[in-house]
């Protein structure tokens, strides 16, 4: 059965035909949002993730058409006037990208996260990345690219990353 | 496609009209909250969804001590609000600190674990012992110990969970949880959660229940009944913990083998009562 | 962090530059294979065994086939009987050639029955129910042991496999090695142990699974977008299995989710190469994650018994590995693999006279082992590593001071060297570089290993202990892998670097790009790097055993002295100075009198003006060597001894690499290798139904680590300079992996006392290890 829907992508509100069972993931790769990864499809790895209504969420466990009429951010959405995000930034000045399959996933819970804490400790970004598995990196670069994104983000010199 | 039967899906407004849409979508109808289960579960015989997300069932309020909680709150939610921190020594907001994941808990709601009924729910065995009440709806409201929940299998069978209230707690209450799980996201081996009730140094009740035994949360009445009354000393808990882990059934699955399950049993036991005993001498040295 | 000081006075080589392809990958474009999205393309779905061990009796595809959407359905009955290996390996494949692409004989549950493909993944998945298999079931072998009993099941008694040791005995291959006597080395020893570790079924988890797409191109040729470490060895055993000529195969290998050996394995292209032959469409096929971990790959179990004689004074007298490895139900990389648990981990103490390896592999009917990062190594070092620990304490020495006693030296050599190789006899080598003691005492000082070592501090239920370990690996196999690389130089003065090496997320395209960079003095920007694309690049084996910074590296540093050598001639015309005079820097030549040419002009000289000619080269390099890096491992636990938890506090991995050429990119591979370790240590099984059937296919019931799982793995790579190495580099890949079964067992047993013999060390191993200790 499918139906229309309206979703805001990264600003821009469209009307998306989707499959009344298809995952959100499932439309938003079809719909050209490739950065939304299959890793699982059981909601266990994060590679899917993207900001629902600015709430990282795996885009595996959610329907599409629970989606209706909500905003949806991808890795693809972030960049303004030219410029990165200050995590994706960071997180290629850290080395944080190795085979960056996760990374957009990874992007999405660290923004999660810097938006409700300004400030994190090493701990907060490592419980904010829990769901976003990364075989290549031991998570020691990305969790100092969400730490370096924080001071920039907050104004203060970029001093721990490059 | 996830749920390759589903022919219809609706988000209703009221919950009158949500009830209608459930009582009359036929057999393959289920209510969702966010859904992550039900997605993941790929059925078959899912045909038709009530979407609950737009019933304003969202929610946490400090209603004079009690911790009211909308069933379609989200686990980030219960878990970042103020009420919950301050509950109890924030022990709600500490055991959902080890359920799932960030996005899972930005989706999955509080409503949705308990009626979901997974063995492994770190939220049930908590919220059991600390004598939660649930208001379900079926036409109208009523409001029913929690644990009716899972002693009457059938008893949400066209009802709606609206709210949960985690009751104000008396004077010289503390509670603790614990979790034990191969790593820090998997789910529970076996988790623990007790609330001790006291009067100066001795222990009037005590509520303990023990999750994913591998089956669903049950309670420890034997090790309760021991604490009853009890100084609680080193051997009071020792006691309640050999107790809890003869009586606790336990059973084999790919996370832990029944005996070492059981070892579990006391360890948790003794932990969480020992946690809780420390939370009463904080506040009354 | 700013660049680590510049000992070597590098331009380029030695400084953090951003991956080449970090903007793409953060910015989320289309760069995977399966990101290309065709609403034409066909989608591919298998039918696996359910049984361990059967026979197919009968295969009835008409039911499937009759479903609406369905394009063809292939089995064992319509799809070449070529027996091939699936390990990408260079040719002749050292693997048996026990494979068909679909066997009518299936060897454990997950073998491949069948495939569908269809206009959606849906339909495809709902045909391959619809396909009607009669089994007869056969005994099925399920343990080495089950494997090696006197009546065991003959797994491969096809007449067709070939390059089995003795099918009969379901043995795949065997290596014995005696140096010297070593059971009279045994009996003249002061000190002996004698040890058996187990490792466990383990799988690789590259966040992005198994993907192929096949297309026809406008010449009919067959173009097959992989997610593969080795495109060249894909496009020749596809040609050979689906008997086509090799330039009718182009085999292009975009981004790359990771790999860890899974992708050096051809499991996918032939399948989805023939539905595109035999339908004339682009087909896809890629991995679901149960897939993905049951009929992939996964890593060798090996059961590793080690010997250890020692002199009074802590100096080794005798070593004895005894090796059975399960290669599953198919033989892929089962020789060796088995071998490297030998010849990477021996050489390391080659203060003994008397060595001896004896390696046997064997099939059961268990899902195939394969390359998985560490290659042999890891599960080696395991037994190694143990027994060495073992050794020190029967001694009553420091852990630190008797590998310190015994470790190869620069300078110094090892038999095993000459001895075990990959499929023929291994290269006699000197080392040429070795930082391992510097790599000791840092380790030992940063974990603070005077202060802890036997101190049992306890935290409530949670003791603390430390321990370490110490490892060596190799860069590429030496007369076996080669890498060529190919330079021209363009109208700006810039530079396409075209290699075949295969970037799997490593970051290869990038250090590559700036050993041209340094060569030709020019910014890494001025270098455009494209790789693996086999119509487009030279060959290159591919992306395994630790050979691309050395192999292809020395290729790429070849090629750009080549084309240093012909800018400095049209320089030396232009400048009318001497060449021996000429430099190359800061995208200049410049001469002995300080005149200067841009790099521009001499590129645009040399396209349109005076003795035209394109400025390029290509080059090929084959290591005679294969030089080791190596690893001092140092970390902290935590047990709690009421649960058997055991929780890493710290970890420190001190590595020597040579010239680290990007040094995150080579911390990065320390970093990411110790945290698969420490998973491949405390958590990571395939567990087993007692029918062969994985338990735990899903990342919700196999744990590897998440973020709050590890501490802050600190890297640390001391200075070091590879003589023979592009920059002074070696490799760095694997060898971190290696490190931490051993590190965090020696570790518990400095905590509580027992040793964990068998791995994964989870917590209920740990709690009935206690539970046996007292």
């Amino acid at each position: 059965m499918s139906t229309t829907i309206t979703l805001t992508i990264n600003g821009i509100e469209q009307p998306v035909a989707v499959e009344l069972g298809e995952s959100l993931l499932e439309v938003l790769r079809r719909e050209g949002f490739t950065s939304v990864k299959h890793g699982c499809d059981t909601g266990d790895c994060g590679a899917c993730a993207v900001l629902l209504d600015g709430d990282a969420i795996d885009s595996c466990m959610i329907l599409a058409v629970a989606a209706d009429g909500r905003a949806i951010t991808t890795v693809e959405g972030l960049e303004t006037d030219g410029r990165l995000h200050p995590l994706q930034e960071a997180m290629i000045d850290a080395g944080a990208v190795q085979c960056g399959f996760c990374t957009p996933g990874t992007v999405m819970s660290g923004i999660d996260l810097l938006s409700r804490n300004a400030d994190p400790t090493e701990d907060d970004v490592k419980a904010a990345l829990a769901g976003n598995l990364c075989r290549c990196t031991g998570y020691v670069k990305q969790v100092d690219a969400v730490l370096a994104a924080a001071r920039v983000m907050k104004g203060g010199p970029d001093v721990g990353s490059g | 496609m996830q749920l390759t039967h589903l022919q219809s899906y609706v988000r209703p407004t009221d919950l009158p009209a949500a009830i209608d849409a459930l009582r009359f979508g036929g057999r393959g109808t289920r209510l969702m909250a966010a859904g992550t289960d039900l997605v993941l579960s790929g059925s078959d015989e899912i045909t038709g969804l009530v979407d609950l997300a737009g019933l304003g069932l969202s929610s946490v309020e400090d209603r004079d001590g009690t911790l009211a909680i909308g069933a379609t709150t989200t686990l980030t939610d219960v878990m970042q609000d103020v009420a919950t921190g301050t509950y109890l020594d924030g022990v709600v907001a500490r055991m959902l600190q080890r359920v799932g994941t960030p996005p899972l808990r930005n989706a999955a709601t509080i409503g949705g674990n308990l009626v979901r009924r997974q063995p492994w729910s770190d939220i049930i065995p908590l919220f059991r012992a600390l004598d939660a009440t649930v208001t379900v709806f079926d036409g109208e409201h009523q409001t029913m110990a929690i644990g009716e929940l899972y002693e009457q299998a059938a008893h949400l069978t066209g009802a709606i969970l609206t709210e949960i209230q985690l009751p104000r707690p008396p004077i010289g209450t503390a509670a603790a949880f614990w979790k034990f799980a191969r790593s820090e996201v998997d789910v529970a081996t076996l988790n623990c959660a007790v609330m001790l009730h006291t009067d100066g140094d001795r222990c009037t009740a005590a509520r303990i229940y023990i999750g994913a035994t591998p089956r669903l949360a049950a309670a420890a009445s034997g090790a309760e009944e021991t604490l009853r009354g009890a100084q609680l000393t080193g051997n009071a808990i020792a006691d309640a913990a050999r107790t809890a882990a003869g009586e606790i059934e336990t059973g084999d699955d790919l996370r832990g083998d029944a005996a070492y399950r059981t070892r579990l049993v006391g360890v948790g036991v003794t932990r969480c009562l020992m946690e809780a005993r420390d939370r009463i001498r904080e506040v009354r040295p | 962090m700013s660049d680590p000081v510049d000992s070597q006075g590098f331009a380029v080589v030695g400084h953090n530059e951003p991956k080449v392809d970090a903007y793409a990958l953060a910015t989320g474009k289309p760069v995977f294979a399966g990101d290309v999205n065709h609403d034409d393309a066909l989608h591919i779905a298998f039918l696996a065994s359910k049984h361990a061990h059967a026979r197919i009796a009968s295969i009835d595809t008409s039911r499937a086939e009759a479903l609406d959407g369905v394009a063809l359905v292939l089995t064992h009955e319509n799809t070449p009987a070529t027996m091939y290996t699936t390990a990408g390996q260079g040719y002749p494949e050292p693997s048996p050639y026990d494979t068909r692409m679909f066997n009518p004989t299936v060897r454990f549950v997950g073998d491949r029955v069948a495939a569908v493909a269809a206009e959606t993944p849906e339909i495809a998945h709902a045909a391959t129910k619809l396909i009607d298999v009669t089994y007869e079931a056969l005994p099925a072998v399920l343990s080495i042991d089950e494997a090696l009993a006197p009546d065991a099941p003959i797994i491969h008694g096809e007449e067709t496999a070939t390059g089995i040791h003795d099918a009969a005995h379901n043995i795949v291959s065997v290596v014995n090695v005696d140096i010297g006597d070593v059971e009279a080395g045994i009996a003249d020893s002061a000190v002996v142990v004698d040890t058996t570790c187990e490792t466990q079924y383990a799988q690789h988890v590259p966040i992005e699974p198994h993907v192929v797409q096949a297309y026809l191109d406008n010449d009919g040729r067959l173009v097959l977008l992989t997610s593969t470490q080795v495109p060249f060895h894909v496009r020749r055993i596809v040609a050979r299995v689906l008997d086509l000529p090799v330039h009718r195969i182009r085999v292009i290998k975009p981004r790359v989710g990771g790999g860890f050996g899974a992708k050096q394995e051809i499991l996918l292209e032939n399948v989805t190469g023939l539905v595109t032959l035999r339908t004339g469409r682009r087909a896809i096929a890629e991995l679901s994650r149960p897939e993905e971990f049951v009929s992939s790959r996964t890593r060798h179990p090996m059961r590793v018994r080690v010997r250890l004689g020692a002199r009074e004074d802590g100096t080794l007298r005798a070593v004895d590995m005894e090796v059975i490895s399960n290669t599953g139900a198919y033989g892929s990389h089962g020789l060796t693999v088995m071998s490297n648990a030998g010849s990477k981990t021996l050489p390391l103490y080659n203060r003994a006279p008397d060595v001896r390896y004896h390696g046997r592999t064997v099939y059961t009917n268990l899902p195939v082992g394969g390359a998985y990062r560490g290659y042999g190594a890891t599960q080696g070092y395991f037994a190694l590593e143990t027994a060495m620990d073992e050794l020190a304490a029967k001694l009553g020495m420091d852990p630190v001071e008797v590998r310190r006693l015994n470790h190869i030296r620069v300078g110094e050599t090892s038999p095993i060297f000459a001895a075990i190789g990959e499929g023929k006899p291994g290269v006699e080598q000197t080392v040429g570089s070795c930082e391992l003691e510097r790599c000791l005492d840092i380790g030992a000082e940063e974990i603070g290993w005077a202060d802890k070592r036997g101190m049992r501090y306890r935290d409530g239920p949670w003791v603390h202990g430390v321990g370490m370990s110490i490892h060596m690996q190799g860069s590429g196999i030496a007369d076996v892998d080669m890498g060529a690389a190919t330079i021209k130089m363009n109208d700006d003065g810039s530079f396409n670097l075209l290699i075949g090496a295969t970037d799997l997320g490593t970051g290869s395209d990038t250090i590559l790009g700036q050993i041209a960079a340094e060569v030709l003095g020019v910014p890494l920007a001025k270098i455009v790097v494209y790789s693996s694309d086999t119509d487009m690049t030279p060959f290159d084996v591919g992306a395994y055993a630790s050979s691309t910074t050395y192999v292809s590296g020395n290729a790429v540093r070849r090629a750009a002295e080549e084309v240093r050598a012909q800018i400095v001639a049209v320089a030396s015309a232009m400048l009318e100075e001497d060449p021996d005079g000429i430099s190359l820097d800061d995208q200049h030549a410049i001469g002995a009198s300080g005149e200067r040419v841009s790099l521009e002009e001499i590129a645009l000289r040399s396209l349109y003006g005076t003795d035209q000619q394109q400025i390029g080269a290509t080059a090929s390099f084959v290591g005679d060597e294969s030089p080791p890096p190596f690893l001092a491992s140092f970390a902290e636990v935590a047990v709690d001894v009421e649960t058997g938890q055991v929780r890493v506090l710290d970890y420190v991995a001190v590595a020597d690499c040579g010239v680290a050429i990007n040094p995150h990119a080579a911390e990065g591979q320390v970093e990411g290798a110790i945290a698969n370790g420490i998973g491949y240590a405390l958590t990571e099984e395939m567990l087993f139904s007692s029918h062969g059937r994985v338990r735990n296919p899903t990342l919700f019931d196999y744990k590897i680590p998440a973020a709050p799982d590890l501490p802050r793995i600190r890297a640390i790579l001391v200075d070091s300079y590879e003589p023979t190495g592009p920059m002074g580099a070696k490799s760095v890949a694997e060898i971190g992996i290696n490190a931490p079964i051993p590190t965090i067992a020696n570790a518990i047993y400095d905590a509580v006392g027992v040793r964990l013999k068998n791995s994964p060390f989870t917590a209920e191993r740990v709690l009935a290890a206690l539970d046996a200790a007292t």
